[in-house]
């Protein structure tokens, strides 16, 4: 409650004091200075006003905001006729000396730049409550101004007061010009002015930004006072630990509590902060985000590129591809043999008739390796080849182990996904 | 030729001799608030007029209407109110949707438009039983007198920025209000208004 009071008193003192909408903003001049020529046309045309403002401020708030701009600025004067229009009608049936007095002046209301301007500036960019009290507090503002100038411009320009003669000897008609009204209103504006510049030191130049609050707001308090408070629940002296009462607790407790629950190291020293990152699962998952990301970078078009690690073991299976392509005098992409060659012709075959490098190995099963119109083979098809040949030299006595060699292959293929 | 003499007097009335600005206070906010942005006051004094002598001649051609003439001061200004909101709604969409005319330019127009200046001069025609001629003076003579205003007020507050030994609760808006006080009552002399006993 305190809060909501303080909240108000505040736009209370911005409407009516530091940014008063005739004095500091300059709106709604027209009827300050022209209509204001007695203290009951004053007050019908301050009353008239505030009606409107509040009720334009709070339908802004509402839904008004939501249409364009130059639709709303209509939308204001609708309403300002609403209020006018009946309010004259009433007053031709019941007061017609007051609607002559007003002149012109009582329809203008629905023209007054105050209300589009309020609505324009706070309503349409604010809250229903926000907007009533701005719209409260700038009525209560203008009102003030306007029954003052009223009460000042009959008193000196026509020597009474409420229709009734004060002093008749002195007067001035002058006063009750547009010129009077703006005479009464540059003192005002410089007594405000001069009274803001004591008051509100910090509000003395005019703010564009008129939503920053003129009472500043307490700042938070640095002692070791909780700043939010936690319940704790405290049990019970001699019996279970039922609870029945609830205590407030400073949260320095709590700090330490927690502080006291880090393991310390050997060397004393407070251990530190297990650093949530490092852990095994978020390890895991940030390599598996790592790898969806390079699987999503092939998939999408781009260029892939592998990052250095896979490239490395990319070239040192190339580089062992190689070494056992000379090993074995066997060449991706080498000329094929249309038929196939038997043991015995092999042995019969002149050494220098054939290439060095594609002499086979007499010892070879050589029905293993395919040599014709199949084309190359992978390596991994090589190396299965070489693989069942060597097991069936090792036939003859000793149990061999399979020579696993796809085995180093395997895990760099699963490792990198290159399957 | 009476026609043409009737709407140069007035229009010459309206700017000049009793200013709407300084004498009435009409459009008295706009006409300070404009002088402080001085380079828009040209086309937004065009507005002005083009709206006023728009709602005035529609408003006195609905006065030769028998049945709307016989109605009160309130329901005028209401009718009148009503054509002035609707016009310019009108004349606002069709250049949004047709020139494709920007925001900002449309809320300029409807703060020239829908200002007390604007409003008051039909309702001042029909309370001085002015005819066509003079509802067309008036509408013009509404621009050029706030134009003019405009022009004396930019033209005073570079001359009170300049004076230094202004005392500091005069400095800004209340060296303003007083300086347009003081040229009101000269227009107002010059209209033959008394001033003092």
């Amino acid at each position: 409650m305190a809060d909501k009071r303080q909240k108000f008193s505040n736009f209370l003192i911005r409407g009516v004091f530091v940014y008063n909408p005739v004095l500091i903003q300059a709106l709604g001049l027209c009827l300050v200075i022209a209509a204001t020529t007695s203290l009951k046309v004053s007050l019908l045309l301050s009353g008239l006003i505030s009606v409107t403002l509040i009720i334009a401020e709070v339908l802004t708030a509402s839904f008004i905001k939501k249409l364009p701009n130059w639709v709303r600025v209509t939308v204001y004067m609708l309403i300002g006729l609403t209020v006018a229009c009946p309010t004259m009608l009433f007053l031709e049936s019941v007061n017609e000396e007051l609607l002559t007095a007003t002149g012109v002046y009582l329809p203008l209301i629905s023209v007054n730049a105050l209300v589009a301007v309020r609505c324009e500036r706070y309503a349409a960019k604010h809250e229903i409550k926000e907007s009533l009290f701005d719209g409260i507090a700038s009525s209560i503002g203008f009102s003030v101004i306007m029954i003052l100038t009223g009460i000042i411009r009959e008193v000196i320009g026509n020597g009474t007061l409420w229709g009734k003669p004060i002093f008749q000897n002195a007067k001035m008609p002058g006063m009750l010009l547009p010129f009077g009204g703006l005479i009464v209103l540059g003192f005002m504006s410089a007594a405000v002015r001069s009274a803001i510049a004591r008051i509100f030191p910090q509000n003395s130049k005019v703010i564009k930004n008129m939503d920053k609050p003129i009472i500043p707001e307490k700042p938070p308090e640095t002692n070791t006072m909780s700043v939010s408070p936690v319940n704790i629940r405290k049990p019970i002296e001699g019996g279970k630990n039922n609870v029945t009462e609830v205590g407030v607790h400073n949260v320095n407790i709590i700090e330490k509590f927690v502080k006291n629950l880090k393991p310390q190291q050997d060397d004393g020293s407070e251990g530190s902060n297990v650093n949530p990152e490092n852990t095994t699962e978020n390890k895991k998952r940030r390599d598996r985000n790592r790898a969806r990301k390079n699987r999503n970078k092939a998939v999408s078009g781009k260029p892939y590129t592998a990052p250095a690690t896979v490239e490395k073991e990319a070239q040192n299976i190339s580089d062992m591809l190689e070494e056992m392509d000379k090993e074995y005098n066997v060449t991706a992409g080498a000329s094929s043999i249309e038929k196939e060659i038997t043991p015995e012709e092999v042995r019969d075959i002149d050494a220098s008739e054939l290439d060095q490098k594609s002499v086979p190995n007499p010892d070879v099963d050589l029905s293993s390796i395919r040599i014709g119109s199949e084309g190359p083979k992978s390596s991994a098809e090589y190396m299965e080849s070489f693989s069942r040949s060597e097991d069936r030299e090792d036939k003859s006595g000793e149990e061999s182990k399979p020579y696993n060699v796809d085995s180093q292959f395997e895990e760099i293929i699963k490792k990198y996904h290159l399957d | 030729m009476s026609w043409f003499l009737n709407f140069v007097s007035v229009a010459l009335y309206a700017a000049f001799i009793q200013n709407l600005v300084f004498n009435g206070g009409y459009g008295a906010s706009e006409s300070i608030r404009m002088s402080l942005k001085y380079g828009r006051v040209i086309p937004f004094s065009l507005m002005i007029a083009g709206y006023s002598t728009f709602t005035a001649v529609v408003c006195r051609a609905l006065d030769l209407y028998h049945g709307i003439n016989a109605l009160s001061f309130a329901s005028h200004a209401a009718i009148f109110g009503g054509v002035l909101a609707f016009s310019f709604l009108i004349i606002a969409a069709f250049l949004r949707l047709v020139f494709h005319v920007k925001k900002k330019t449309l809320s300029t127009m409807g703060v020239a438009a829908l200002n007390s200046m604007v409003f008051a001069i039909p309702l001042i025609n029909h309370r001085s039983g002015a005819g066509f001629a003079e509802s067309i003076g008036m509408g013009i003579g509404s621009g050029v007198a706030f134009v003019f205003a405009v022009l004396l007020i930019y033209v005073g507050i570079e001359k009170i920025q300049k004076i230094k030994n202004i005392p500091k609760a005069f400095n800004g808006i209340p060296a303003i209000f007083i300086y347009v006080a003081l040229i009101s009552m000269a227009f107002s002399g010059l209209s033959g208004s008394i001033l003092f006993v």
